[in-house]
């Protein structure tokens, strides 16, 4: 029995390891593995998330994004120098989570935009695009079912805190 | 100029880099960053990491953030005995598998325990509500019991016979409650006997010396607290309201 990998694409370290694999020809067996991640809060609580938490984890991320650029990014084209690592890849799959709910991370930040092009580019577009499909078509996801809903909630609040 | 370590050992990070080092009698500058002055904060520290936490390595002009890395860089640039990073394929990843896995599952709970039972109460006067704590708590414990049966199981030490960089990172961050005087070891005598068998593997003099400030937490006169510290800290007190 070869290499397995059990994923989701709807998660971001998945997303990683899915792209990585296949972009290095490595064999492997896909195992999909249905989580409700759950990142559509609103549509999961059957409420809106408070404005003030909101907007606390916006402005953090916020943060982060900017440390991404002054520390690692620099003026260099990827996060370890000129060529692509890991490091990228974890990086931009994680990053491509929030421009799924709707929030556009990559808008005021030109720096950004063009590594995540050239992120792009070095992966391949259609490897790429194939890795997203799921997380971008999370808005269209059909409701969740009630009874895993309910299991879900004390998860999903205690995210929120 | 040699090696520089921007350390305060009342952080498990730091704590793990400090006895790592000792331990293999690596030569370093130990530059203390005040973390209870807020002296990570400061413009001066802020030039050596961004970050602006700790632990930092400085060798030469390359500066080296996350104890993880900061581990993993001297066991290759001073070539340590191999079983603190072992080179089999399977045993490695096994290493890899639990670091990447400690920072939310057993460092954030175990430093959460020490704010909440003592530094916020100490600092801002107040307790944090009995249900988060509890929580909390829970958490904690939960995360322990997949730390037994996920990753020591019943070996001497996480990689099976020998003492490696999971077991001290690990048992660092497990001895952060100890600040306030909470002793998560209780709950199961093989977390406890894993416990002793990486003290003595470290030497129990280098590992006590390292927890000396922790230990002597509770003694600390939080009024020499910098304003703008206790301001941030209180605010962190709201989150857990």
């Amino acid at each position: 029995m070869g290499l397995e990998l059990y994923l989701d694409l709807l998660s971001q370290p998945c997303r990683a390891v899915y792209i990585f694999a296949k972009k290095n020809g490595i064999p492997f067996e896909l195992r999909p593995v249905e989580l409700l991640k759950g990142m559509m809060f609103p549509v999961f609580l059957g409420e809106q998330v408070p404005p003030e938490t909101l907007a606390s984890t916006l402005a953090e991320l916020d943060r982060c994004l900017q440390l991404l650029e002054d520390k690692f990014l620099k003026d260099q084209d990827f996060v370890a120098g000129p060529h692509i690592s890991v490091a990228d890849l974890v990086a931009i799959t994680e990053l491509m989570h929030p421009v799924s709910a709707g929030c556009q991370v990559f808008k005021s930040r030109p720096k950004l935009a063009a590594w995540r092009q050239r992120v792009e580019a070095e992966v391949g577009k259609d490897l790429f695009q194939e890795a997203h499909a799921a997380v971008m078509k999370v808005k269209d996801l059909p409701p969740a079912d009630p009874a895993i809903k309910e299991k879900l909630k004390p998860s999903v609040q205690g995210l929120l805190q | 100029m040699g090696l520089e370590l921007y350390l305060d050992l009342l952080s498990a990070s730091c704590r793990a880099v400090y006895i790592f080092a000792r331990k293999n009698s690596i030569p370093f500058d130990f530059q203390f960053v005040d973390l209870l002055k807020g002296h990570h904060h400061s413009k001066e520290y802020r030039e050596i990491n961004p970050l602006k936490k700790l632990p930092s390595l400085k060798d030469g002009k390359f500066i080296l953030s996350e104890s993880v890395a900061i581990l993993f860089y001297m066991c290759r640039k001073y070539s340590t005995p191999s079983h603190w990073y072992p080179p089999d394929l399977h045993t490695r990843a096994r290493v890899d598998e639990f670091m990447a896995w400690q920072h939310t599952a057993i460092q954030l709970p175990m430093s959460k325990i020490l704010w909440i039972k003592m530094l916020i109460p100490m600092i801002t006067g107040e307790e944090v509500p009995a249900e988060k704590t509890e929580q909390m708590l829970v958490e904690a414990k939960n995360n322990m019991q997949l730390f037994e049966e996920k990753f020591l199981q019943d070996k001497m030490f996480i990689t099976g016979d020998h003492i490696s960089l999971a077991d001290l990172v690990a048992l660092v961050e497990m001895m952060q409650p100890m600040g306030s005087k909470y002793n998560v070891f209780l709950n199961s005598s093989k977390i406890a006997e894993w416990r002793m068998r990486v003290e003595l593997a470290i030497g129990s003099g280098l590992f006590w010396e390292a927890h000396d400030r922790l230990m002597k937490l509770a003694e600390w006169d939080c009024s020499t607290l910098d304003p703008m510290v206790k301001e941030k800290i209180c605010e962190l007190l709201q989150k857990f309201k």
